[in-house]
């Protein structure tokens, strides 16, 4: 089957701003997440007869922008961090009334992935479990945890 | 939508506000011709190397004009005359040539694409960025910064003509001078390094040649082209271009915006052991300027003066520290050995686009 070029251009010019956005977030950096933007994507044109089709095209890009975000974020210098070092800066807990910067930082990596798809993405389960390359139940088990953390944890807060 | 998908909506974008950077396809476009030509390369066998090799500018020119065709130059290069591409030649070397005693100010921002030599490696991005003070004058001090993944390192020199000799190293507090180039050939000129004279020299040689005029990021600019590869003698070969290169001026006052250029040879090879072999350059001026020979301006052009309390010393008793890292990194390459895997080698002259010499 394969992806045409104008299939991702298209993909890429209308969706950039959620892959710079997810991959700043994975790199804690933007010039690194723009960087890994353009990996993924060159990455998604050479091996664009690879797509067979068995889910949706922007899924599979979001698969190798991940990839390309993680691996930036490995060889990073830096130490990894959960998020970028400005928001972290004045994240203070003043700063963070509903522990989601605490509970964003406390997730695992596979786990975080998730909610930036989510999120970021807008993908829905299937989308982010074939990102992912997980089962769909294991997206819907992720996401209904991370909820209830942290519904228990305003709850906590709010008493 | 629940209350708390709400709540982490809102909240995750507070705490990962948009990101500001902007697309750039065509970028994507040209790397991924590149890497797929390396990788046909890697499949050919080996008897028709050396015929691949020999056919490889007729590759680049052909990769031009893919990218040409695939650009979003709607209109294509816009006709230009002999005549008034002689013209525009001149006033763009104008533009570039230092007013002998001043400053020249230079600030750039290089993205390197390095392409894997095995199959299945994904190519690497990195960006220096760097800023230069060059004294266009006798004792020619020079001063740059160099930021690379986050890190700075400050380098100088001056007296005779070679660039890059002196580290500045923050946390020993010393300068340390590398003197195995006090006796360096300058060839012929006291500033190899200026990009002024590098052009001038292109020119000279017939080597760049006016291919059109263009936009870069809504900037009207004149595009042209490098006709040859080259080799700089004044670094021993240290710079070598074998492949193509583009070179882009602002149609207005004619400053040097872009330089960019393809190396098919595997530079990095040199610098075992590297996973990556040739590479893809683009070099973005962000500033250009000739600053009065002021005091403060000359001040910005010398290492010494910069930090006068700081010890001097020699490169070979620079201590294992981060500074040493980086000049393992970006410095002169081969001036610490040994550089580290994947070590990526970023000289000023590189960084600036220069050493294009013959």
């Amino acid at each position: 089957m394969g992806a045409t070029v104008p299939e991702l251009e298209t993909l890429y010019r209308r969706r950039y701003g959620a892959f710079l956005r997810l991959a700043t977030a994975v790199t804690g950096e933007e010039a690194r997440g723009a960087d890994a933007v353009q990996d993924g994507f060159v990455q998604a044109l050479v091996s664009r007869s690879d797509y067979r089709g068995e889910a949706p095209l922007e899924a599979w890009v979001w698969r190798i922008v991940v990839n390309a975000a993680r691996a930036a974020q490995r060889r990073s210098t830096a130490a990894p961090r959960a998020v970028p070092a400005t928001v972290r800066d004045d994240a203070e807990e003043d700063a963070d009334p509903y522990g989601v910067h605490a509970w964003i930082t406390s997730l695992p990596e596979q786990e975080r992935l998730v909610v930036f798809l989510r999120y970021f993405a807008d993908l829905d389960y299937r989308g982010i479990a074939s990102a992912l390359g997980v089962e769909v139940g294991t997206v819907s088990a992720t996401l209904h945890a991370a909820h209830e953390a942290l519904r228990r944890s305003l709850e906590e807060s709010q008493r | 939508m629940t209350d708390i998908e709400d709540i982490v909506r809102s909240e995750l974008e507070r705490l990962y506000p948009e990101a500001t950077g902007k697309p750039d396809w065509e970028s994507v476009l040209k790397r991924a011709q590149l890497q797929s030509a390396a990788e046909t390369a890697r499949k050919v066998p080996r008897r028709w190397r050396l015929a691949f090799a020999l056919g490889l500018p007729v590759l680049a020119a052909a990769l031009a004009v893919g990218l040409l065709l695939a650009s979003p130059w709607k209109s294509g290069p816009t006709a230009i005359s002999a005549a008034e591409a002689a013209t525009i030649l001149k006033k763009t070397q104008a533009a570039l040539t230092y007013r002998p005693g001043s400053v020249e100010h230079v600030k750039a921002q290089t993205t390197y694409t390095l392409i894997p030599l095995k199959k299945g490696t994904p190519s690497l991005a990195e960006r220096v960025s760097g800023e230069w003070w060059i004294e266009t004058a006798p004792p020619f001090q020079h001063r740059s910064l160099q930021t690379y993944r986050s890190q700075t390192l400050e380098t100088g020199g001056g007296r005779k003509c070679h660039a890059h000799y002196v580290y500045y190293d923050p946390a020993a507090g010393s300068l340390y001078r590398d003197n195995r180039f006090d006796a360096a050939d300058c060839g012929g000129s006291p500033l190899p390094f200026d990009p002024a004279s590098a052009i001038r020299e292109l020119v000279a040689a017939g080597a760049l040649k006016l291919s059109g005029k263009t936009q870069i990021d809504g900037r009207s600019v004149y595009r042209f082209e490098l006709l040859q590869h080259y080799y700089d003698k004044r670094m021993g070969g240290y710079m070598t271009l074998n492949g193509t290169g583009t070179l882009y001026a602002d149609a207005h006052d004619y400053r040097l915006v872009r330089f960019e250029w393809d190396s098919y040879e595997p530079q990095s090879a040199r610098y075992k052991p590297s996973p990556y072999g040739s590479y893809h350059a683009v070099v973005d001026y962000l500033a250009w300027d000739y600053l009065q020979p002021s005091a403060a301006n000359l001040r910005l052009a010398d290492i010494g003066k910069q930090h006068p309390a700081a010890h001097a010393s020699t490169l070979d008793k620079m201590p294992n520290d981060a500074t040493r890292r980086l000049v393992e990194l970006m410095g002169a390459c081969s001036a610490v050995p040994p550089i580290p895997a994947g070590g990526l080698c970023a000289p000023p002259s590189l960084v600036l686009g220069y050493g294009v010499g013959r």
